[in-house]
């Protein structure tokens, strides 16, 4: 499933928002909010990265949270803005909405089915594969005069 | 979004001379056509021909081909059956194993025959899947962790505490700034590199947990996953093989004694630059020859004008896999590059200099074709040390830059006790027993790691990178004067490297289908992990705590004021993780290997102390565990039950109360101290 990161990312975020929100109990909130910390950001950036290898892209992942997560905190430490709950929840919302946001994308931008196969029988199978061609909209390699 | 992968047949095709030079940035794929000469005129010679002949041909020829038609073989059933076998061993080793049994010679002293069975499970599962005809990265991950589980997971289970004194002051910063949010910059170094505690603070806070003692019990394990990923990135950018890339990630477990992977900003330092590392070992930018940039290119050039194809682009791509990346994947990549050296230089000293010095090191070699990684990370580093760190930095110059600048020490100042020497003769038998082990042990790996460079050599491989990599740590042993600190430290940064050179000699001499062969892998893989349970565990009396040392401290965290000063003998005790900028802290004497300490323990002795280190204590609590003794006598400060008699002869002063005590602690409350 080519969404599964934005899931996992949705996941954590939601369960981020519980633990800090609502609470329950010790291990749960350390293992949310650390699982969260750590795999979040990068799950997201991977996902729009699309790099296709999954070693570079596990070791990406893995280490933008971390970093980013103690650039934040630094920041915050140095600033005097010190809000630790506030600043999870928030940083736990912004990434929800974008994961939202990117699985609706990616839903509407997949061609649809269509009421005659024939008709896309030579377009690329998947909406990610570059199809190179020199006009702006692919019409496959035999259009059909009704696009005209 | 396409990526190519330079495979190393293209890369044969470039040595072999049967390369089409195609449009800088185009890469030409197809098969290889006849012998390698590369490969066919090293074999002629002394050592390097003894060693490359056989050895070089069975490794480096396709007969390790991956093999992914057939999903089983004998060598992969063999390999999950004994991994299980040895998963169960670990787990009755674990419930029969008891840290009472410690002697100075550390782990290897309560070392039972379930621990040694699992030990050798875990090492022959993995020996037993790199040989399978069918190679399998699965199951090689699999042994790797029940490795791991053995090797690095073991103290963290039998002692049911925290080990290593360091990881409770840790986890003491971070609920400090979880409790407060505000960094005591004048307090010591850790608040001006603040970066991983705050990262924790913030987990701790928002999650409403008093602490992260539960978390940081599994710090080394949790490190030791973490590495996986990052040093098979590595490999593969050194080697197209994925068993040699695998035989280097678990020879880098098998052999790493340093002990410095625990809950520390070093850790995760290190981690971060083995990330980067690996990162920037592979990606080329779409477009880029990465071999025609950087200083050594154009020195190539100057030498050659008129053969930049021949001699420095010869060896393109036959070093491993590299990743091609679109403009915007480049970018953003290189981002995150940046974003995770400015989080290892906010959260420790050292780590960063070493990082820039890589990434150096990289762009010097033109294995990297841009300036601004180290160029851009040390400005950051420069920033740091002049504004964040600037309290910090102001009062130790000679720690920064001591041994750099010759810089004359600070009255008081011992180097002795942190000086290589210091380290080898001090202790009981036993510990100078394991501290040379760990000397043998470094030298045994630094041998077959040159004699895997031999065999590099011998195929005409490029190995500049990898010399220039796993030779860079060393140049930080005169930047600091750590003695022998700064020698582990500069063992565990060229260790990703070394441990791939280890590879290749390994690989080498014990390619090849006879059984004998891989019998001898074996035993070699098995002697090395052996002798990391000594060196790695040799201090291990010393660093772990009994559960009832950890209790006096929560008794004392709830049943005493704030602001208070609490007087040890030495810091080797699990405190301080809470309270840590609020209390005061003074220790009379600090366990570290060397001589003797010049000043007996006495009620005497501990107040003046107090009133030397803290003269405006109003409060003053003495608090003595059993691992302070230990710490001390097996580092060779004071003779056998020094302590303990010095502990007791408190009781009998009129000056201290006794207000707990333990089996294992003590505290007393110093009556009417002015």
């Amino acid at each position: 499933m080519k969404d599964a990161r934005l899931y996992a990312a949705l996941t954590l975020c939601a369960l981020t928002c519980l633990a800090a929100a609502f609470g329950g109990p010790a291990g749960f909130k350390v293992v949310a909010i650390g699982a969260f910390v750590i795999f979040a950001p990068g799950l997201v950036l991977t996902h729009l990265l699309r790099i296709n290898d999954n070693l570079l892209s596990l070791v990406i992942m893995m280490m933008i949270g971390p970093s980013l997560w103690v650039a934040i905190s630094t920041l915050a430490a140095f600033s005097g803005w010190w809000a630790p709950t506030a600043t999870v929840v928030a940083m736990a919302a912004i990434l929800g909405a974008l994961c939202l946001v990117l699985m609706r994308t990616t839903v509407l931008g997949r061609p649809g089915p269509t009421a005659d196969p024939h008709r896309h029988r030579f377009t690329a199978h998947l909406a990610e594969d570059p199809v190179i061609t020199k006009s702006r909209k692919h019409r496959g390699a035999f259009p059909s005069p009704y696009d005209e | 979004m396409s990526i190519d992968v330079l495979s190393p047949g293209r890369a044969l095709l470039r040595r072999t001379g049967h390369s089409m030079p195609a449009e800088k940035g185009r890469e030409v794929a197809g098969p290889v056509q006849g012998p390698v000469p590369g490969l066919v005129e090293a074999s002629s010679g002394s050592l390097a021909a003894r060693l490359s002949r056989e050895s070089l041909e069975r490794a480096f020829s396709d007969r390790f081909r991956d093999g992914r038609t057939e999903a089983s073989s004998k060598g992969n059933v063999a390999a999950i059956v004994i991994g299980a076998l040895a998963l169960v061993a670990w787990v009755f080793a674990c419930m029969t194993m008891k840290p009472a049994d410690y002697t100075d010679l550390g782990l290897i002293s309560a070392a039972n025959p379930w621990f040694w069975l699992a030990l050798a499970g875990g090492v022959g599962s993995f020996t037993c899947a790199l040989r399978a005809k069918h190679f399998h990265a699965g199951l090689a991950l699999f042994a790797l962790l029940v490795v791991i589980a053995v090797l690095w997971t073991t103290p963290s289970v039998i002692e049911g505490t925290i080990r290593v004194e360091a990881t409770y002051r840790h986890v003491g910063l971070a609920d400090q700034l979880a409790r407060t949010g505000q960094l005591r910059r004048d307090l010591d170094a850790y608040f001006n590199w603040p970066g991983m505690f705050a990262m924790l603070g913030m987990v701790q806070a928002s999650a409403h947990v008093p602490e992260l003692l539960g978390v940081a019990r599994w710090g080394p394990s949790l490190a030791a996953l973490g590495y996986i990923a990052p040093l098979l990135l590595i490999a593969r950018s050194l080697t197209p093989q994925r068993r040699l890339q695998w035989l280097a990630v678990g020879i880098f477990f098998l052999v790493n004694w340093s002990g410095q992977d625990y809950f520390a900003p070093q850790t995760l330092a290190f981690w971060l630059m083995l990330c980067i590392l690996g990162v920037v070992m592979t990606v080329i930018r779409r477009g880029d020859d990465p071999d025609a940039q950087g200083l050594s290119a154009r020195m190539a050039r100057i030498r050659v004008p008129l053969n930049t194809e021949g001699l420095h682009r010869v060896w393109v791509g036959d070093e491993g896999v590299r990743l091609r990346l679109s403009r915007a994947q480049w970018h953003t990549v290189h981002a995150v590059l940046l974003l995770g050296v400015g989080a290892s230089i906010a959260s420790h000293q050292l780590t960063p200099v070493m990082l820039l010095l890589v990434l150096f090191g990289l762009w010097l070699v033109g294995r990297t074709p841009h300036w601004f990684l180290w160029f851009g990370g040390g400005v950051m580093f420069l920033l740091w040390l002049a504004f964040p760190a600037a309290p910090f930095v102001a009062g130790h110059l000679y720690d920064i830059t001591g041994g750099l600048m010759g810089t004359a020490p600070p009255p008081g100042a011992s180097l002795t006790t942190s000086s290589v020497s210091g380290r080898i003769a001090s202790g009981s038998a036993q510990h100078v027993l394991a501290v040379h082990a760990r000397i043998a042990q470094t030298l045994v790996v630094w041998l077959m790691a040159a004699l895997g460079t031999v065999l590099l050599i011998s195929a005409r491989r490029r190995i500049r990178g990898v010399i220039l990599l796993s030779g860079l740590p060393f140049l930080l042993i005169p930047l600091q004067p750590y003695g022998g600190e700064m020698l582990i430290r500069a063992f565990l940064f060229s260790l990703p490297l070394v441990a791939f050179l280890v590879a290749v000699f390994l690989s080498g001499v014990t390619s090849g289908r006879a059984l004998w062969r891989g019998v001898a892998m074996f035993l070699v893989l098995m002697v090395l992990g052996v002798s990391t349970v000594l060196t790695r565990y040799g201090n291990e009396r010393g660093e772990s705590f009994r559960p009832a040392e950890v209790t006096a401290y929560d008794w004392f965290f709830q049943h005493t004021p704030t602001g208070v000063t609490v007087q040890q003998m030495t810091p080797n005790t699990p405190h301080v993780w809470q309270r840590y900028a609020s209390d005061t802290w003074v220790y009379q004497n600090d366990a570290g290997p060397g001589a003797d300490w010049s000043t007996p323990i006495s009620g005497t002795s501990l107040i003046k102390s107090v009133k030397t280190s803290a003269p405006q204590s109003k409060t003053v609590y003495v608090v003595y565990t059993k691992s302070q003794q230990t710490m001390a006598e097996l580092m060779g400060n004071i003779k056998s039950g020094a302590l303990d008699r010095a502990a007791s002869a408190l009781n009998e002063d009129p000056r201290y109360q006794l207000i707990y005590h333990n089996p294992d602690a003590s505290i007393w409350k110093v009556v009417g101290y002015k």
